[in-house]
């Protein structure tokens, strides 16, 4: 089982259907050695390294919109559902899956010649995972994702291996070991992290605990002081005085009670005595008004007052206009006068004068009982205002009573406050000190009971921290031994490659940290002109580039060499980072990885007609059978259309196509 | 012929009083021996009445006064004369009109002088006659000094004391037409004059005989006209 070293996908044919993006629908059958796939910018030719990488492991849940969101707009969608076809081999073994591009579901899959349909098959995304994680012998399909993101594809801008550490170990680990060791050592530095993050958390929950216990034996300690200070003697003489005052504000609060409540009797009774004025007033008043009227009425009911109906009564003159009118019209408007007692002009009672006229007795007893009456309301009154004053002085008297009362009450309150205070320390001081220390003792034994239990599990999850990563290291130290094996072929490998780029560049072992590992860990990385490159920033952009070709060409080499098994690679080239002489030296280095060939597809534009022309120059196969033109099947922008002939005369002179 | 049963406009106690006081200044122009009084000539004479009456300590029935150019002017007034003039206790001596405008003279009837005897059966409304009586008797004895004024003629003549009075006064100088005129309250300059004058008697020292030197209503009021007087007389020069 050790032996066994993973199996690489190697892509035999790509055919997409209904997608948008594209002009048509189109294939492409990949031959081993140098596949091409060339067109200009926004043509789609990044758009299918992704449907490679996402046709074999399917979209991501973070990225689940990728094919449709890269359509400019949506409503060019067609009812086609668009989808990839994908053929490739695992060692012998051949895989055909066809995934809907938007959603990335199986539609059909045949390993084998057998064939798997979604409509038979409900666990299809099962059993193809399972089916290729057999396969390949990898642990799940999460490592070909990794490869393919990592190592087999590179895109324009992709990732540098040679200057990320953690992805550069998981490479090698998964291509140069046994199917699973990649799986059992992260599945160690997992378990590493773990106790390490525990040990941790219980050592500031311990160091929480410390703090706790610091404050209260502070406390403790404080209290023990303040206690040896305490002058007991001063104290209760400071009681004794405050009792004597409390006494003295209690018996003044109970003198301003009673005095309170026996006014606000006193107020209670005048009260009503204003309130019975007030009334008999009132109704005195109404009895003079009545008295008064009657005495008016009877004075303007003189019957010598001869009113405007006397000439209509009596002469059938209009009193207004003095035109004669008939007697019937007279009588009608005399009857409502006289009979119903109401005004003719405006309806309102009048009343008839002789029926009120008093006689000269009535009339002087009228009078006489009405200036006794105003007599007696004057008195009445004078006394309200007196009793209005006394109601005034009884309200004042009580307002500062009250005022006084509510002084007194808050005295009485701080003088309580302080006799609590007093009491509570005498009777600590009485108790003694031991018993009011036990309280603190026993908080201080529980924390240290908690704190030792706290030390306890932190030395047991030390022990299995320390387990666990002397087991790390010695899986680190196996993978050591496997790399020392590897390392001569892909040494001399890369330095083969990097020649003509540079006099010399060798590739050198150096230990690293990466970034949350526990140990450190061994990786490659170039060094020339007699320096070690330890991070991108130390080399140029073109060095960059070219090192990381050179670096992978050489490990899909070694894997080869090591395995025995094939590997695939796919390069979106930067040719146009390189100058006119070094380009020619990447597309010589290029052709010199196809030369044993490895199934190998670059992905490039017209750009660098002589980048294309001394990359194809040394395949002896016919190259036109190996070129996609992404300008037959991408959808051309005006100007590209424009430079249609200009493109096909280079394809023509380069591809014979 | 006189009916028997002469119908009555029903008043109330408020309009009865009322009723009374311009019945009070007509009885008192007539022992006066004043032949008549016009309609802008009785509000001036129930205004001063009214005015100055905290004098004695009385309460008149007239408050509603406003600003004219006129002098001081109650609708309340007017009112009661049509009544009274209905009832023929006042009678319309003479009228003419000029622009418009309508002159209208009165004078009390035997029924309005039998009516005000049979009012002052009541002492109060005795006490108001007599108040309105020297009210009157001071207007007539000051209307011939204002002979200068060529505009009025009679009673009228008083209107130049009256615009001496110091709450109508101080609206005549902002021209306020149609402002009430406050009476009876604190913002009453006349009031404030009367209080000033009862604490000029309060502080009177002790060696004097207080009764004895004690200023009577009457005094007050006299001294109140000559004020007046005074003030018309430097507004003139």
């Amino acid at each position: 089982m050790k032996d066994e070293y993973i199996k690489l996908p190697i892509i035999k044919k790509i055919e997409v259907k209904g997608y948008d993006l594209f002009k048509t629908d189109w294939k492409y059958e990949f031959k081993n050695g140098l596949n091409l796939f060339i067109g200009e910018n926004r043509l789609g030719k990044t758009t299918a390294v992704y449907i490679i990488l996402y046709g074999i492991v399917g979209l991501p849940k973070k990225n689940k919109n990728f094919f449709s969101d890269r359509l400019p707009q949506r409503e060019q969608i067609r009812d086609i559902k668009p989808s990839v076809r994908l053929g490739f081999a695992i060692g012998f073994d051949y895989i055909e899956i066809e995934r809907d591009l938007f959603t990335s579901q199986i539609n059909s899959l045949s390993i084998n010649s057998q064939a798997y349909k979604k409509d038979k098959d409900k666990k299809i995304e099962e059993t193809y995972s399972k089916k290729i994680v057999r396969l390949a012998g990898i642990s799940s399909l999460n490592d070909y994702a990794f490869l393919l993101e990592n190592l087999l594809i590179r895109e324009e801008e992709g990732n540098y291996l040679l200057w990320e550490p953690e992805a550069q170990i998981r490479i090698l680990r998964l291509l140069f070991n046994y199917g699973k060791f990649d799986e059992e050592f992260r599945k160690l530095e997992e378990e590493v992290r773990k106790y390490d993050t525990r040990v941790r958390g219980q050592q500031d929950t311990r160091a929480q605990f410390k703090k706790s216990l610091d404050a209260i034996k502070n406390e403790k300690y404080a209290k023990i002081k303040s206690m040896e200070e305490l002058d007991i003697q001063k104290v209760e003489k400071r009681l004794k005085l405050l009792i004597k005052d409390k006494n003295k504000l209690n018996s003044s609060d109970k003198t301003i009670s009673e005095n309170i409540n026996n006014l606000e009797k006193k107020k209670k009774k005048v009260t009503q005595i204003v309130h019975n004025l007030s009334n008999q007033i009132e109704e005195s008043d109404a009895e003079i008004i009545g008295m008064e009227n009657m005495f008016f009425e009877s004075a303007y009911a003189d019957p010598k007052i001869q009113l405007a109906d006397h000439k209509l009564k009596h002469y059938q003159i209009c009193m207004f206009c003095n035109q004669k009118i008939s007697h019937k019209r007279a009588k009608s408007i005399v009857t409502q006068i006289e009979d119903e007692e109401k005004c003719p002009v405006c309806n309102s009672k009048v009343i008839r004068a002789g029926k009120n006229r008093l006689g000269e007795k009535e009339k002087q007893k009228l009078v006489k009982d009405v200036v006794k009456k105003r007599e007696l309301i004057i008195g009445k009154r004078r006394e309200l205002s007196q009793k209005q004053k006394e109601l005034d002085d009884l309200n004042e008297e009580l307002k500062q009573l009250w005022t006084k009362k509510r002084r007194i009450e808050e005295e009485l309150e701080g003088k309580f406050f302080e006799i609590d205070d007093i009491n509570l320390t005498i009777s600590m001081f009485k108790t003694g000190k031991e018993k009011e220390l036990e309280t603190f003792d026993r908080e201080i034994s529980a924390l240290q009971n908690q704190m030792n239990k706290f030390q306890i599990q932190i030395d047991q999850d030390k022990v299995k921290y320390k387990k666990a990563l002397g087991a790390l290291g010695k899986k680190n130290r196996e993978f050591n031994q496997v790399l020392e094996k590897m390392c001569n072929a892909l040494v001399k490998t890369f330095k083969n490659y990097a020649l003509g780029f540079f006099n010399e560049c060798e590739l050198v072992v150096k230990e690293r940290r990466p970034k949350g590992s526990k140990i450190s860990l061994n990786v490659f990385i170039p060094k020339f002109d007699g320096r070690e490159r330890t991070f991108a920033s130390q080399v140029s952009k073109s060095e960059a580039i070219f090192l990381e070709y050179a670096f992978r060409m050489s490990l899909c080499d070694s894997f080869k060499q090591i395995t025995g098994n094939e590997s695939f690679l796919v390069i979106e080239t930067s040719e146009g980072a390189f100058d006119m002489s070094s380009v020619t030296i990447l597309a010589n280095t290029i052709s010199r990885f196809y030369g044993n060939d490895p199934y190998l597809l670059v992905i490039s534009n017209l750009g660098r007609p002589e980048f294309l022309r001394a990359l194809v120059e040394k395949t002896k196969k016919d190259i036109s059978d190996r070129v996609l033109n992404y300008l037959e099947i991408g959808r051309l922008s005006e100007e590209q259309t424009r430079d249609r002939d200009k493109f096909d005369g280079i394809l023509k002179e380069l591809f014979d196509i | 012929m006189i009916s028997e049963i002469s119908p009555q406009m029903l008043l109330d106690n408020e309009a009865f009083k009322r009723s009374n006081e311009v019945l009070y200044v007509f009885y008192s122009a007539d022992e006066l021996t004043l032949p008549f009084l016009s309609k802008i000539g009785i509000q001036k004479c129930i205004y001063l009445s009214e005015v100055l009456s905290p004098l004695k300590k009385i309460i008149l029935s007239f408050m509603d006064f406003i600003y004219l150019h006129k002098g001081p002017y109650s609708k309340d007034i007017q009112n009661i004369l049509d009544h009274l003039v209905s009832m023929n206790a006042i009678e319309v001596d003479s009228f003419s009109t000029h622009k418009k405008n309508l002159y209208v003279n009165y004078k009390i009837t035997e029924i309005g002088e039998s009516l005000v005897e049979n009012l002052i059966y009541d002492p109060m409304e005795k006490e108001k006659l007599e108040w309105i009586r020297i009210v009157m008797r001071l207007i007539d004895a000051y209307k011939d000094a204002f002979d200068l004024s060529q505009e009025y003629g009679g009673v009228d003549k008083i209107i130049d004391l009256v615009y001496q009075e110091p709450s109508f006064y101080e609206i005549k100088q902002r021209n306020g037409k149609g402002e009430l005129i406050p009476m009876g309250d604190k913002n009453n300059l006349t009031m404030e004059l009367i209080h000033f004058l009862e604490k000029v008697e309060e502080a009177l020292p002790r060696r004097f005989n207080r009764e004895k030197y004690k200023l009577d209503w009457e005094t007050v009021l006299l001294a109140f006209f000559e004020y007046l007087y005074v003030k018309y007389l430097s507004e003139k020069a």
